[in-house]
């Protein structure tokens, strides 16, 4: 039986109310346990949630002056994302980005700012003149920071400071550029880039 | 005297046998529990607007190694105690994890707490550091440094990792501040110390493309905790 909110009636009997009575009793706490703390638990926790599940919303919900909201919304991709509504349905900010890559052994790697905006940070190791850097998942990029390491290395010692060009041309990509040097070992070079 | 026991939600009430009047109590403590639990957390039941609503969202610490069953369209947010890949607890507190639909594999949203490292002098250095999170366990350390790098074979110029909690650093970016600043510097990273944290990595300025002395950068480093 599901929950009924029409009960008791004036005219029940009591034999029959009883049944729709437990039905939802038993209903408020099942479904109250989704998400919460039981019902039947320490009272000092009741109310409080265990965790947030949250279905996907068609459109944008209205917030008024005081109120904001956070739900779930399909992005542009149709892939669930947390949104948060500003006070006085704002424009909403799109808060997550369906992938993240932090993998601590991995030396190219991906995270994400609200927006989204997809923060790309890496490290080539003897790159050459010229190499072009693919960066996954694709997105158009927006900054481009290029820094050497490996300072131990003679050759990066004296080697120019590297420069991104060619940005975007192919998509999501970069070439790394040096001026006036062989394409030769370098050292390495970090990159942080911010794509969107 | 025996303490008096405090009713709680029974959800299996009324009995078939109960009459009304025997079953009053139980109602009368079921709404009430329902009133009060509903109020934690949401806005009351009897509000004349807004019921339902939260008010602010309390999460209960999930147990280690505790899953969700996230369906497709879902995504479900929920906090724990973040611990590495042994389980031995990184003594973060509490923080908020994401898991994406189908069952994805979670992630930490949020990460340890924000506050301003002090300002580091000495050797004619001076560095204002702060650092805050992104998803992923990430930690991103910025701020400015203000030294005088050498060129080959001369001592570089330490940039600390403050707070010194990263375990692998994924990049680094600096821009050079003023006017007839010189070029971007070089970096070496000192290994990490006897508990597997990198403190501390080197600046260096190149013979080709020599930085002035007293140069201040600013600088972004992106770190794994």
């Amino acid at each position: 039986m599901s929950y009924n909110i029409n009960i008791p009636q004036g005219t029940d009997q009591t034999l029959q109310s009883q049944k729709q009575l437990l039905s939802n009793f038993q209903t408020i706490d099942s479904l109250f346990g989704a998400n919460h703390y039981p019902l039947t638990g320490e009272q000092n926790y009741q109310g409080m949630h265990t965790v947030l599940t949250m279905q996907p919303q068609g459109g944008d919900p209205p917030t008024n002056a005081t109120q904001i909201s956070l739900y779930n919304k399909l992005d542009i991709n149709s892939i669930p994302a947390l949104f948060f509504a500003p006070n006085n349905s704002q424009t909403p900010i799109q808060l997550t980005y369906p992938f993240i890559n932090t993998t601590s052994t991995n030396t190219q790697q991906y995270t994400f700012v609200a927006g989204p905006f997809v923060i790309y940070g890496g490290k080539i190791k003897n790159p050459t003149n010229g190499q072009v850097i693919t960066l996954s998942p694709t997105s158009n990029l927006l900054y481009v920071g290029l820094t050497r390491g490996n300072s131990k290395t003679l050759s990066a010692r004296i080697s120019y400071a590297p420069t991104p060009t060619n940005i975007n041309s192919p998509p999501s990509t970069f070439t790394i550029n040096y001026e006036n040097v062989p394409s030769t070992i370098v050292g390495d070079i970090y990159y942080l880039v911010i794509g969107q | 005297m025996e303490p008096e026991e405090i009713p709680t939600f029974n959800p299996n009430v009324p009995l078939r046998k109960d009459k009304f009047n025997s079953s009053q109590l139980d109602f009368l403590t079921n709404f009430m529990t329902l009133y009060t639990a509903f109020s934690a957390n949401h806005v009351a039941l009897d509000a004349t607007s807004n019921a339902g609503n939260h008010n602010v969202i309390q999460l209960l610490e999930q147990p280690a190694g505790s899953t969700f069953q996230t369906d497709l369209g879902e995504i479900s947010i929920y906090c724990k105690a973040p611990s590495n890949t042994e389980g031995v607890s990184l003594d973060q507190g509490d923080q908020i994890f994401l898991k994406y639909q189908g069952n994805q594999p979670e992630f930490q949203l949020s990460a340890y707490q924000i506050f301003a490292p002090p300002i580091i002098t000495g050797g004619g250095i001076t560095q204002t550091p702060f650092f805050t999170f992104l998803p992923g366990k990430v930690l991103l350390y910025f701020g400015t440094i203000k030294c005088s790098l050498q060129g080959l074979g001369s001592t570089n110029a330490p940039l600390y990792l403050r707070p010194p909690i990263a375990t692998n650093i994924i990049t680094m970016n600096f821009c050079l501040q003023g006017n007839n600043a010189g070029y971007p510097p070089m970096v070496s990273i000192k290994t990490a110390n006897g508990n597997g944290f990198y403190e501390v990595l080197y600046l260096q300025s190149t013979d080709l493309q020599p930085t002035p002395a007293n140069q201040t950068f600013f600088y972004v480093v992106l770190a794994n905790i």
